[in-house]
C-alpha cells in the first residue's frame, strides 16, 4: 500500500527534478498527463486521507503535515511491532531448524557410522543367501535322488508285511522297486558315487534278502495249505512263483513244499474217492465195485489219470508266470513226485486182484488197460514217472498171471487127453479152449494198443494156446487109423482156423494149419481112391497092373488078371459109376469143411480115373495078349472122366 | 510148431558145396537155366517156391534141436519130447526168388510114428538124423529111409546127418562114425553131414546146401512143367508117378495083416 501512495507522497518534486530538460515542463506535463480517475493508487490515498481529514482550515491544512507525518508514524510503528512478532517467531523457526540440522547431522552421520559397521554383515548375508539357494538345489537333487534311490516308506512298510504275515497286492510292487534301484546303482558306480552307490546296493541287498525271506515263508505257507481238493491257484502265487524265480534255491523248495502238499492230497484224493465216493456220495465209491474185478480196476485207473491231469493243470497255472525258462524239467518232476505217493495203494489194490486169479480173460483184459492207460498217462508224465513205472509193472504182472494162467490152462489140456469122438469132431476141450482163446482175442479189439505190442502179443498168445492144441490132438489122434486119424486132425484144424480166420496178425498161423490139413487131406485122398478100388474089387488087379513089367510076359497070363477077373471087376466099378456117392468113405462125410470135403472127392475121382486110365492102357497093350480087350474095358477114360465129374 | 520171430535175410547168391566129397548130389552151382531164368526173372516165370522137408530119426537123436537151432538160434539141453510134429517155415532169398522151406520136425516116439507118418507124403527132401554117440540110431536110418520113402513115389533129397558131434571125444571117433555114416549114406544114396546142434557147427551150411539143391532142383522143375506144357499139352498121366495110388504091401495082398499093423503102429 505504501508503494501506492508513493506518487502521491510529496517526495514527488524528486523525480522532477532527475529527469527533464526542462524539469518543470516535463513535471508540469506529467501532472497534466495525469489522469486521477484512472490512478488507483492516487484514489487509494485520497479515500485514506478522507478518513481523518474533516476540516479543511487553515490551522488543520499547517497541521495536516505532521498529522500525515504523525499517522505515518504510528502506522510504521505498528508495523514494526507487528514484524518483531514475526521476527521473533522467525528467529524461533531458525533455532528449530538449525537444531534439526545438528541432529539430522548427528544421524547422518551415526548412520553414516552404522552403515560402515553393517556392510560386513550384509556382504555375509548375501553370501548365506546364495548358500541358502545353493543348498535347496541340493535338496532338490538330494530328494529326487532319495526318491530314485530309495525306498518310500509305505512301500518298505509293504516289504516288512503286517504282523500275520499276509502278502499285499503291491509286494511285488515294492520288491520290482528294490530290483530296479538295485539295478540303477550300477549307474551309480560308474560315476563317482561309487560309495553311495555301493551302500545302496548293500541295503538294497538287504531288503531284498528279507523281503524273499518274506515270500518265501509266505509262498511256503500257502503251498502247505494247499492239500485240499478244491483249492485256488490264484495271481498272487502266480507272482509269488514269477518272484521266486530270482532265488532258485528258494523256488525249488517253493515247488517242492507244493508237490508235497499235492502229494498228500491225491492220495487223500484217491482212498476218498475209494470209500467214500464223491461228494454227497456220487460218483459211489469205488470199493463198492470191487468183487468186479475190470469195474473195480478201471475206475482207480481212470481216477488215475483224471487226477493226474487235474495236478499237471494246477502246476502250469502255478507256474504260468514262472516263464523265465522253460519249467517242462520242474513240472514233470514235481509231477512225478506228486503222483508217487498214489502207486503204493494203487499197487496194492491192484496186486490183489490179480492174485485173485479172476481167470485169463480179465486177466488179459486187465493187461491191456493197464496197457492203454500206462499210455494215457504217460501223455501227462514224463517216462521217469514213478506212477508209469507202477502201471507198468502191473501190467507186466498181470501178463505174466495171464500167460501163466494160460500156460496151465494149455498144459492141463495135453496132460489129460481125451479120446475122440465117435463123429471125429472136436473134442470138448478143443472147443473150450478156442472159445476162451476167441474171447481173449476178441477182447484185444476194444483195447487201444499200438500195432507192434497187439502183433507180438497175438503171437505169443497163439503159441501158448495153439501149440499145445496141436499137440492135444495129435496125442488124441495117434489111437486112430489113418483115415480116422486125418479126418479127426482135419476137423480139429478146421476149427482152429475158423477160430483164427476172424482175427488179425493170425496169417503165418493160417498158413501152418493149412500146410497140415492138405498133409491130412493127401492121406484121405489115397485112402478114398483105395477104398473105392477095394469096393469094385478091382485094387488087386491095379496093382498087379500098375507093378507089372512089359519084360514079366503078357498080363493077361498073370494070376487073377485073366479076362474074365478083369472084366468082372471092370463091371463091378459101374456100380460105382451109377452112384459114386455111396462109394465115399465114413470119415469123409464126417468133416465139417465142406469144402475140403470137395476137394478130397474131386481128386480121388481124379484118382480113380487115372487108375481106370492106366487099366484100360494096359489092356488094350497088345502086349498083354487080351483077347477082346473093347469087350473089357468098354468105355474109354474120357467117358468115365465126363461121367464121374 | 512156432512161428520164426527174427526175420533174417536168408540170401543165397553162391551154391552152397557138401560137407563130403562123396555125395550122390553132384550139383556144385545152380543149373545154368536155373540161374538165367532166376536173375532175368521179369517175366515171373519162376514165383515163390516152397520145399517140403521132413526130419525123421530115433527118440532124442536131436532132431527138434536141429531145427531150433537154425531157424531160432537156441539151444536147449533139456529134453521134450516132440508130440506128433512140429513145425516151421524158414524163408530164403535164392537169386532173388523168395523161397519158403517148410520144416516137418516129427516126433520119433514110437506111438506117434503114425500120425507122423502122415506128414511124410509129397516131401521134396528127407533128413534122417541119427546120434553119432549112438550107433543103433545109424543102424535105424535105413528103416527111417523106407519108411519115409513109403508115402513118396517120387524121389526126394535124402540127407544123412549125424548130430552131437561136440559130444565126440576125438577126431578119430568122428572119423570113425563118419566112415561108417557114409556106409550107411552110399547105400541109401544120401548125402552125409556131420553138426553139433549145440555148438551151431556146420548147421547153418547143412540147411544152406539143402536149400540150394532143393531150390535148383523146384525151379528146374517148374521149368520143365512150363516147356512141356508149351511144347505139345501131352498127357502123361500114367507115366507120372504123383498120379498113383499109393499102395502098402498089406493093400494088395487085402490080408489082415495090413489092419493089424495100422491099429498097432501107434500103441
Ligand atoms: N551135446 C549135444 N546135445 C544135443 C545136441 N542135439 C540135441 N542134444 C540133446 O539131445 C536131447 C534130445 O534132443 P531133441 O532135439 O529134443 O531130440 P528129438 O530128436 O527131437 O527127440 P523126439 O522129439 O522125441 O523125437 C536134448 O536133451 C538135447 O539137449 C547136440 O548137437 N549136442
Ligand atoms: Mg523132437
Amino acid at each position: 500500500m505504501s508503494s501506492k501512495s508513493t506518487p502521491a507522497t510529496p517526495e514527488g518534486g524528486i523525480e522532477t527534478s532527475q529527469g527533464s530538460s526542462n524539469p518543470l515542463s516535463r513535471k508540469l506535463n506529467k501532472i497534466l498527463e495525469t489522469r486521477l480517475e484512472n490512478d488507483k493508487d492516487a484514489l487509494e490515498a485520497l479515500k485514506a486521507l478522507s478518513t481523518f481529514f474533516t476540516d479543511n482550515n487553515l490551522r488543520s491544512r499547517r497541521k495536516l503535515r505532521g498529522d500525515i507525518e504523525r499517522r505515518s508514524l504510528a502506522i510504521s510503528e505498528q508495523f514494526a511491532d507487528a514484524f518483531s512478532v514475526v521476527t521473533d517467531q522467525l528467529d524461533s523457526i531458525n533455532q528449530d531448524v538449525e537444531a534439526m540440522n545438528n541432529s539430522c547431522q548427528d544421524m547422518t552421520k551415526r548412520l553414516e557410522l552404522a552403515r560402515d559397521q553393517t556392510s560386513d554383515l550384509i556382504n555375509k548375508t548375501t553370501d548365506l543367501q546364495k548358500e541358502g539357494q545353493r543348498l535347496d538345489m541340493r535338496a532338490r537333487v538330494a530328494d529326487a535322488f532319495l526318491a530314485k534311490y530309495q525306498l518310500k516308506p509305505e512301500e518298505a512298510r509293504v516289504l516288512r508285511g503286517t504282523r500275520d504275515g499276509q502278502l499285499q497286492e503291491n509286494f511285488f510292487h515294492s520288491l520290482t522297486r528294490i530290483k530296479q534301484i538295485h539295478n540303477d546303482c550300477k549307474v551309480l558306480l560308474r560315476t563317482n558315487q561309487q560309495t553311495a552307490g555301493l551302500e545302496i546296493m548293500e541295503s538294497m541287498a538287504l531288503h531284498q534278502e528279507t523281503a524273499y525271506e518274506r515270500l518265501y515263508r509266505w509262498t511256503q505257507g500257502e503251498c502247505r495249505s494247499m492239500t485240499g481238493d478244491s483249492f485256488e491257484v490264484t495271481l498272487l502265487h502266480c507272482k509269488a512263483m514269477e518272484a521266486l524265480q530270482d532265488r532258485p534255491v528258494l523256488f525249488r523248495y517253493a515247488l517242492d513244499e507244493f508237490g508235497t502238499a499235492r502229494r498228500t492230497a491225491m492220495v487223500r484224493g484217491f482212498i476218498d474217492a475209494l470209500t467214500r465216493g464223491g461228494r454227497g456220495g456220487t460218483p459211489r465209491p469205488i470199493e463198492l465195485h470191487s468183487h468186479d474185478p475190470m469195474r473195480y480196476v478201471g475206475d482207480m485207473l481212470a481216477w488215475l489219470h483224471q487226477a493226474s491231469a487235474s495236478e499237471k493243470e494246477h502246476l502250469d497255472a502255478l507256474l504260468r508266470l514262472a516263464s523265465a525258462q522253460s519249467r517242462e524239467e520242474e513240472i514233470q518232476e514235481i509231477l512225478s513226485h506228486i503222483t508217487e505217493g498214489i502207486c503204493r495203494p494203487f499197487k496194492v489194490r491192484v496186486e490183489q486182484v490179480i492174485v485173485a486169479e479172476p481167470g485169463p480173460v480179465l486177466l488179459y483184459k486187465l493187461t491191456n488197460i493197464h496197457k492203454f492207460y500206462r499210455y494215457t498217462i504217460g501223455q501227462l508224465l514224463s517216462k521217469e514217472a514213478s506212477l508209469l513205472a507202477t502201471l507198468e509193472e502191473m501190467e507186466e504182472f498181470a501178463q505174466k498171471v495171464f500167460f501163466n494162467a494160460l500156460n496151465v490152462k494149455a498144459s492141463k489140456l495135453v496132460d489129460k487127453v481125451e479120446l475122440p469122438p465117435a463123429d471125429l469132431g472136436p473134442t470138448g476141450s478143443l472147443t473150450q479152449t478156442l472159445s476162451l482163446l476167441r474171447e481173449i482175442l476178441t477182447s484185444h479189439d476194444s483195447s487201444v494198443v499200438s500195432m507192434d505190442t497187439r502183433q507180438a502179443d497175438f503171437a505169443k498168445i497163439l503159441g501158448c494156446v495153439l501149440d499145445p492144441l496141436l499137440q492135444m490132438c495129435s496125442l488124441s489122434a495117434s489111437k486112430l487109423n489113418p483115415s480116422d486119424m486125418a479126418a479127426y486132425m482135419i476137423n480139429c484144424l478146421y476149427a482152429m482156423q475158423t477160430t483164427l480166420s476172424l482175427y488179425e496178425y493170425t496169417d503165418q498161423r493160417l498158413e501152418m494149419l493149412e500146410a497140415q490139413v492138405d498133409a491130412h487131406v493127401d492121406t484121405l485122398v489115397n485112402e478114398q481112391a483105395s477104398f473105392v478100388l477095394t469096393r469094385v474089387g478091382l485094387l488087386q488087379i491095379y496093382s498087379i497092373a500098375q507093378q507089372h513089367l512089359t519084360t514079366e510076359g503078357p498080363l493077361s497070363s498073370v494070376h487073377g488078371m485073366d479076362s474074365s477077373s478083369v472084366r468082372d471087376g471092370i463091371n463091378r466099378f459101374d456100380s460105382f459109376l451109377g452112384s459114386p456117392d455111396s462109394f465115399t468113405m465114413p470119415q469123409i462125410k464126417l468133416l465139417h469143411s465142406t469144402t475140403v470135403r470137395e476137394k478130397i472127392h474131386k481128386r480121388a475121382v481124379a484118382l480113380i480115373c487115372s487108375a481106370y486110365e492106366l487099366l484100360h492102357t494096359a489092356i488094350n497093350h497088345p502086349a498083354n495078349d487080351y483077347t477082346e480087350p473093347g469087350s473089357i474095358v468098354k468105355r474109354t477114360p474120357d467117358q468115365i472122366k465126363s461121367l464121374v465129374s | 510148431m512156432r512161428i520164426s520171430q527174427v526175420a533174417r535175410d536168408r540170401n543165397l547168391i553162391k551154391f552152397p558145396q557138401p560137407y563130403k566129397e562123396e555125395t550122390p548130389y553132384k550139383e556144385r552151382d545152380f543149373e545154368p537155366k536155373v540161374r538165367d531164368a532166376c536173375l532175368a526173372n521179369k517175366t515171373g516165370t519162376v514165383g515163390l517156391q516152397v520145399s517140403k522137408v521132413i526130419v525123421v530119426g530115433d527118440v532124442s537123436v536131436g532132431k527138434t534141436c536141429l531145427v531150433n537151432r537154425f531157424c531160432h538160434e537156441v539151444f536147449d539141453r533139456d529134453y521134450k519130447a516132440t508130440i506128433g510134429v512140429d513145425f516151421e517155415v524158414e524163408r530164403f532169398d535164392v537169386l532173388g526168388i523168395p523161397f519158403n522151406l517148410q520144416l516137418w520136425d516129427t516126433a520119433g516116439q514110437e506111438r506117434f510114428k503114425c500120425i507122423a507118418a502122415a506128414y511124410y507124403r509129397g516131401a521134396h527132401v528127407v533128413v534122417i538124423v541119427f546120434d553119432m554117440r549112438e550107433s543103433y540110431t545109424l543102424d535105424h536110418a535105413k528103416r527111417w529111409y523106407q519108411e519115409s520113402l513109403l508115402e513118396n513115389s517120387h524121389d526126394p533129397h535124402i540127407f544123412l546127418v549125424g548130430t552131437k558131434r561136440d559130444l565126440c571125444e576125438s577126431h578119430e571117433e568122428v572119423q570113425k562114425v563118419e566112415e561108417a555114416a557114409m556106409e550107411v549114406a552110399r547105400e541109401i544114396k544120401a548125402e552125409y553131414w556131420s553138426v553139433s546142434s549145440l555148438s551151431g557147427q556146420n548147421v547153418e551150411e547143412f540147411f544152406n546146401r539143402l536149400a540150394g539143391i532143393t531150390f535148383n532142383a523146384s525151379v528146374l522143375k517148374a521149368l520143365d512143367d512150363l516147356e512141356a506144357k508149351s511144347a505139345s499139352r501131352q498127357i502123361a498121366i500114367a507115366q507120372s508117378s504123383e498120379n498113383r495110388i499109393k499102395l502098402t504091401p498089406d493093400d494088395i495082398d487085402g490080408g489082415p495083416g495090413y489092419k493089424n499093423k495100422k491099429a498097432g503102429c501107434c500103441n
